[in-house]
C-alpha cells in the first residue's frame, strides 16, 4: 500500500502570506494538530503544529532554549499570554512554520509514513518531485482509507 | 619532557618527522580556526593522521591524553547535569534579582556576578546557557535594552573563569599538566579574578547600565517572580549540594593524598548518580542515568582527545622543544619578560582563535622552557601568564570564546543580533584594560 492510498487531500491550501490569524482558526475550527501549508506556487512551504503555537506562548527568552524543563518562577497573568497571542495571530504564517518538516512521496510506501508519524510528527505531508503539495497523511486518514476499502470489500 | 631521537621514528614513505608532524599540525589548526568544518572531525581526523603517518603508534598516542582533563570535564558535565534539575540555578538567579528590588542596574550587576560565581565553578558554556535567558527575560520584562545584559554575561563569565582551576579548559588543561592545585588556583589567580571584578562592577553600573530605566510597574513584574517556586527536588538539591562541597573539598584536600581533580570529579559524579534515585525502581534510575550521561558533551571530549594526540605528536618529534628554546633565545631567557610576552601572546591569540588549541601547544613549550628560565619556581609566573592571558583574553572578541558565541546565537534566537563590530568596541578596550591590569598583578606579586 502507497501513500497516495492512504492521504487526505487538501482542499483548501493555506499559504505562508496569510496571517498567522487564519491558520489558528482553521485548525480550531477542525480540530488540527498539524497543518501543511505552501507557497504562492502551491509548494510545500512547512508544517504549523500546535506544539510550535503553544512554544510560542512562552516567553522568548524561553522557549528558544530547548533545554529548559521548568521555569516555575515565572509568574504571568493573563494578560501576558493575551499579548503573546496577539503577536502570534499579527505575524504571517510564514512566520510559524517549521520548514524542515519531513514529507513523503505519493509512490513510498505507507510504512514509511508510519515510522514518521511515529517518531517525529502527528501529519506527514504528501509531497509530489517537484514540490507541489498533494495531501497529508494522519492517523485519521489512513483510518478513512481502510474503512472505504473494507466497504468496497463488503 | 622525553626527547625522542627523530631517527627512531619511521615515517610513512620516509618523510622528515618534524616536518610531516609540524604539516599536520598546522593543517588542522588551520581547518579547525577557520570554523567551517565540525572541530571535533578535525581534530580526529589529524589525530588519526599522526598515528598512520608513522608518527606516533597507537599506544604513544594514548599516553599523549590527558586522563585527568578528560575526567575533570565530563565528571563536571555529570554533576551539572544532574544539578540543573534541581532549579538550584534560577532560584540563586531569581533571589539575586530580588535583593536589587529589580532595580534594572542592579539586575545587570547582579546577574553578572552570579554567571561570575558559576563560572567560577561550572565551564562557561553551561553558565551562559543557564543565564542567559533569564536575563534576557528580565530585561524584556523591564523593557530595557537586552544588550548590555548580553555583553556583561560574556565578560562575567571570562572573568569569572579564570579564577578557579575548573572554571576554563585553559585553566584544566594548565592545572592538569603542573600538577598545580585549586588552592594553587585560587591564591594565585583569585585576588586578581576579585580585582577585575569590582572595576567590572563599576564599569558596568557607570558606563554598560547607565542606560537602563524603567517603571516602577515594570519593576514589580519582576518582583512577582517566586524564586523559591524554581526549586523542583528538594531531596535532590540537599543530596547535590552535599556532593558539590565535598567535590570541592576533594580539589583542595586531594592533593594531599595524590588524588587528582579527574579522579574526584568522576568519584563526585558516580556518587551523585547513584544517590539521585536512590530507592527509585531500576527503571526509574536508569532514565536518570541516560538523560545525565545524554547531557554530557561526548563531541568536545573526543576533541580534546583528538588535540592532545595531535600536540603529542608534535612534541614527540621535537619541534616544541626547538620553538622554546627560540623563544627563549628572543627573551634572552629573563623570566620577566618571557611572562610578560606569553601573557599578551596568550591575550591576543586567545581573542582571534579558539584558546584550547592554543593553549594544548604552549603547554610542551612551557615545559621545554622550564629549565632554561631557572626552574620549576621561575616558570610559575609564566604559567599563571598563560592561563590569565588565555580566560581574559576571550573578552576580546564575539569569537574569543565558545561562550561569547554561544550568548551571541541566544541572543539572535531572542531577536537581539549582536554584532561582531558592536561587541569588539566594547570587548576590546575591556580586555586590553583587564590584561594590563593582570600584568601589574603578575609584576607585583611574581618580580
Amino acid at each position: 500500500m502507497d501513500c497516495r492510498t492512504c492521504m487526505s487531500p487538501l482542499s483548501t491550501p493555506l499559504y505562508t502570506y496569510q496571517s498567522a490569524g487564519t491558520v489558528i482558526d482553521f485548525m480550531r475550527q477542525h480540530h488540527l494538530d498539524c497543518v501543511p501549508i505552501v507557497d504562492r506556487d502551491n509548494k510545500f512551504a512547512g508544517l504549523v503544529s500546535t506544539e510550535k503555537l503553544m512554544r510560542m506562548l512562552l516567553p522568548k527568552s524561553i522557549s528558544m532554549m530547548r533545554g529548559i524543563k521548568h521555569a516555575s518562577y515565572l509568574h504571568e497573568s493573563i494578560d501576558d499570554l493575551q499579548e503573546r497571542m496577539n503577536d502570534i495571530r499579527s505575524q504571517l504564517i510564514g512566520d510559524l512554520l517549521d520548514p524542515h518538516a519531513q514529507t513523503v512521496h505519493p509512490e513510498a510506501a505507507l510504512a514509511d509514513a508510519l515510522l514518521l508519524i511515529s517518531e517525529h510528527q502527528n501529519v506527514v505531508p504528501v509531497v509530489l518531485d517537484n514540490g507541489r503539495l498533494m495531501g497529508a497523511i494522519s492517523y485519521f486518514s489512513i483510518m478513512h482509507a481502510v474503512e472505504a476499502t473494507h466497504g468496497k470489500t463488503a | 619532557m622525553n626527547q625522542p631521537h627523530q631517527d627512531q621514528i619511521s615515517t610513512i614513505f620516509g618523510l622528515d618527522p618534524v616536518i610531516l608532524s609540524a604539516s599536520i599540525l598546522i593543517i588542522t589548526f588551520i581547518v579547525l580556526f577557520s570554523d567551517r568544518f565540525n572541530r571535533t572531525v578535525i581534530t580526529l581526523i589529524g589525530a588519526s593522521i599522526m598515528i598512520i603517518s608513522g608518527i606516533l603508534t597507537q599506544d604513544q598516542a594514548i599516553t599523549g591524553i590527558d586522563f585527568n582533563t578528560l575526567a575533570l570535564l565530563a565528571g563536571m558535565m555529570l554533576i551539572v547535569a544532574v544539578i540543573r534539575q534541581t532549579g538550584l540555578f534560577e532560584y540563586i538567579s531569581i533571589w539575586a534579582v530580588h535583593l536589587v528590588k529589580g532595580d534594572p542596574r542592579g539586575v545587570l550587576i547582579v546577574l553578572s556576578l552570579v554567571t561570575a560565581l558559576f563560572s567560577a565553578f561550572l565551564d562557561n558554556l553551561t553558565t551562559v546557557l543557564l543565564l542567559v535567558p533569564i536575563a534576557l527575560l528580565i530585561a524584556k520584562k523591564l523593557e530595557v535594552s537586552p544588550y548590555p545584559f548580553l555583553i556583561s554575561q560574556i565578560l562575567a563569565s571570562n572573568i569569572g573563569g579564570t579564577a578557579t582551576l575548573i572554571g576554563d579548559p585553559p585553566n584544566i588543561l594548565i592545572g592538569s599538566a603542573t600538577g598545580y592545585s585549586f588552592m594553587d588556583f585560587l591564591i594565585n589567580l583569585g585576588p586578581v579574578v576579585f580585582i577585575l571584578l569590582v572595576l567590572t562592577t563599576l564599569f558596568f553600573y557607570f558606563y554598560l547600565g547607565s542606560s537602563l530605566q524603567t517603571s516602577q510597574e515594570n519593576r514589580e513584574r519582576i518582583m512577582r517572580f517566586c524564586p523559591a517556586d524554581s526549586i523542583q527536588d528538594m531531596a535532590l538539591l540537599k543530596i547535590s549540594l552535599m556532593i558539590i562541597s565535598a567535590v570541592i573539598a576533594g580539589f583542595i584536600f586531594g592533593e594531599h593524598y595524590g588524588i587528582r581533580p579527574g579522579t574526584i570529579a568522576i568519584f563526585g559524579a558516580a556518587v551523585l548518580l547513584l544517590l539521585s534515585d536512590f530507592g527509585q525502581s531500576s527503571q526509574v534510575e536508569g532514565r536518570r542515568v541516560r538523560e545525565a550521561f545524554a547531557e554530557v558533551e561526548w563531541g568536545a571530549l573526543f576533541f580534546f582527545m583528538g588535540l592532545f594526540i595531535v600536540v603529542h605528536g608534535v612534541e614527540h618529534t621535537g619541534i616544541l622543544q626547538i620553538l622554546g628554546e627560540k623563544l627563549i633565545e628572543l627573551t634572552k631567557g629573563d623570566p620577566q619578560i618571557t611572562t610578560f610576552a606569553l601573557l599578551w601572546l596568550a591575550a591576543l591569540a586567545s581573542a582571534a582563535i579558539d584558546n584550547i588549541p592554543f593553549v594544548t601547544t604552549m603547554i610542551p613549550l612551557v615545559e621545554s622552557m622550564e629549565s632554561s628560565l631557572g626552574g620549576a619556581d621561575a616558570v610559575e609566573p609564566v604559567w599563571w601568564s598563560l592561563a590569565l592571558g588565555a580566560c581574559l583574553g576571550g573578552n576580546g572578541s564575539l569569537i574569543g570564546a565558545a561562550a561569547n558565541v554561544m550568548v551571541a546565537g541566544l541572543g539572535e534566537r531572542a531577536g537581539y543580533p549582536l554584532s561582531f563590530m558592536t561587541f569588539i568596541k566594547i570587548g576590546m578596550p575591556f580586555m586590553l584594560l583587564s590584561v594590563l591590569v593582570a600584568n601589574v598583578y603578575i609584576y607585583v606579586v611574581y618580580f
